[in-house]
């Protein structure tokens, strides 16, 4: 009575009314995750190594020393990181103000923004099963970062130092609130609860909290815009973007052709090298795809604090508000508000490879008095 | 030599309609049934030399739907915000389908890959890592079970009808 076999057929050919995803998608999605297998694979080799090199190191130097079972600090940021304790092995994951350890083994993933996420904020997962972007955090995604509840409730406790709220507390999930930064960490299972137990201030968040000199090296210079400044690596080209609404310098205009020069002169709408471009962009300089630089600093544009923002104070006066990055998912981009001397420009600052030099940068940031260049 | 844009093209179809069969919800199937071709992408020079892809696909994507549905419950329960799946239209011999998402798990597995994908038993073993006669007895088991629920539920209806109609 019941006919399996017809009704396995009907199914197998039944069109679910769900739009398939190109194959090229599906290919491209398994080719990054096989990349990052092969990368967390090689950490993994080398934390293995790097614990050998430290137990055979620690039995030389004391035979009766055992090894713990966890680490404080570095790697990560050797300037500038609290210490918070992690499992040997893991990894540091900065998110803005926030710092993180994550095992070797999951791959990182899913920047994500959709329905699932109120307001159009950001969400990051991180874990070996990941969807793409605009895909809510799939199953074994052990932490989703999402904004933070207005009001948190719960209990409060204080993470590394960090004043947060446990939200939720089950058997699959720990939900902890952070409204300080404006983030809520939901951490699922075994791996997700290891995790929240090292949620801690980045090096970001020490240099803007803890007032302290800033050490500007030789190699630097001083650069000012709106009535402040901030020190920058030397090398970096400073560019007044309504000024020269052009990242092509006058060498490469000179190489070019007289049609490519007419395409470059206006070439503003990325900016592909690290430096300061100072200014509002204008018609002609649109500054699309800025976040490509790969670490700068941008002063003077739009002054649109976030709503989350949180003001720090710099050792020379001036009031850093640091929010997160408009650009969903991106934590390696920073925009900040700077208040002081009665005025407010409002920044951007792409963290790029090297943290630390961001944190010099930002943290360098004085008021000047002066509104010329 | 399988190719892949070709083989998932002619899989992913049959895959995404046994999730939804058993899962119900639109966006749970879809997240399942593409995070298991992505897998597949990734081992596709092993996969490809499998005695059934096909089967084995489909067998990481009712493991993702699984794992999917028992988060979504939770979040449910504990993040009210988040809103509910889209059901989307129901399959063919939905009522069947329904009785097979209440069975077993081991036999869901295998009448999805004895019916839906045709596969012998033998190959449905080496999937499951099972023998070749539990196989056997778990499709016995299941079209069993399926005739109980079935029959019962006709009796259901048959009585539902009585009092409407009385």
């Amino acid at each position: 009575m019941v006919d399996l076999e017809a009704a396995g057929e009907r199914l197998a050919t039944w069109d679910a009314g769900v739009v398939l995803p190109p194959a090229g998608d599906i290919r491209r999605r398994g080719g990054r995750r096989r990349k990052r297998r092969v990368a967390a694979r090689t950490a993994g080799t080398l934390a293995v190594l790097a614990c050998v090199a430290a137990g055979a190191w620690a039995l030389g130097s004391s035979r009766s020393s055992v090894a713990p079972p966890t680490q404080v600090g570095p790697p990560g940021n050797p300037v500038h990181t609290p210490a918070v304790a992690h499992p040997v092995g893991w990894t540091e994951q900065e998110f803005g103000l926030l710092s993180y350890w994550i095992p070797p083994s999951p791959g990182q993933c899913s920047l994500g923004a959709g329905p699932g996420f109120p307001g159009g904020y950001k969400a990051m997962s991180f874990g070996a099963n990941c969807n793409g972007l605009g895909f809510s955090p799939s199953p074994g995604t052990p932490i989703v970062i999402k904004q933070a509840a207005q009001r948190p409730q719960g209990r409060r406790i204080v993470l590394n130092t960090l004043a947060a709220w446990e939200s939720h507390h089950g058997p699959d999930i720990v939900v902890y609130d952070l409204p300080r930064f404006g983030v809520r960490f939901e951490l699922w299972g075994r791996v997700g609860a290891e995790v929240g137990r090292t949620i801690g201030p980045s090096g970001l968040d020490a240099v803007l909290t803890t007032p302290q000199p800033v050490a500007v090296p030789g190699g630097w210079k001083t650069v000012s815009w709106g009535g402040f400044s901030a020190s920058v690596p030397r090398s970096w080209a400073v560019t007044t973007v309504h000024r020269r609404p052009s990242n092509v310098t006058p060498r490469e205009l000179a190489k070019a052709s007289a049609e490519d020069r007419r395409i470059m002169e206006h070439q503003c709408d990325l900016f592909p090298r690290a430096g300061v471009y100072r200014g509002a962009p204008t018609w002609t300089c649109q500054a699309l795809g800025y976040a490509e630089v790969a670490g700068g600093l941008w002063l003077g544009k739009d002054v649109n604090p976030g709503p989350r923002a949180t003001p720090f104070s710099t050792s020379s006066g001036a009031t850093v508000v640091a929010r997160w990055s408009p650009y969903v998912g991106d934590p390696s981009l920073m925009g900040f508000t700077v208040h002081g001397g009665g005025r407010t420009i409002e920044g951007t600052l792409l963290i790029g490879p090297d943290p630390v030099l961001a944190e010099e940068i930002l943290s360098s940031i004085r008021v000047t008095g002066s509104t010329g260049s | 030599m399988v190719d892949f844009d070709d083989w998932y093209e002619r899989e992913h179809p049959r895959v995404l309609a046994a999730c939804r069969a058993l899962g119900g919800d639109v966006d749970a199937a879809a997240e399942a049934t593409s995070e298991a071709f992505v897998r597949a992408a990734q081992r596709w020079a092993s996969v490809r030399t499998m005695a059934a892809p096909g089967g084995w696909v489909q067998v990481v994507a009712l493991n993702q739907l699984r794992r999917s549905l028992h988060r979504r419950r939770v979040e449910r329960r504990i993040l009210p915000r988040r809103g509910e799946g889209v059901e989307g239209p129901p399959p063919p011999d939905v009522d069947l389908w329904r009785a097979v998402a209440a069975l077993p798990e081991r036999q869901q597995r295998c009448v999805v890959l004895r019916y839906v994908h045709d596969l012998p038993e033998a190959e449905i073993a080496a999937l499951l890592g099972i023998a070749r006669g539990t196989v056997a007895s778990t499709l016995s088991a299941a079209r069993e079970g399926l005739r109980v629920r079935l029959s019962q539920k006709g009796h259901d209806d048959d009585r539902d009808g009585e009092h409407i109609h009385g």
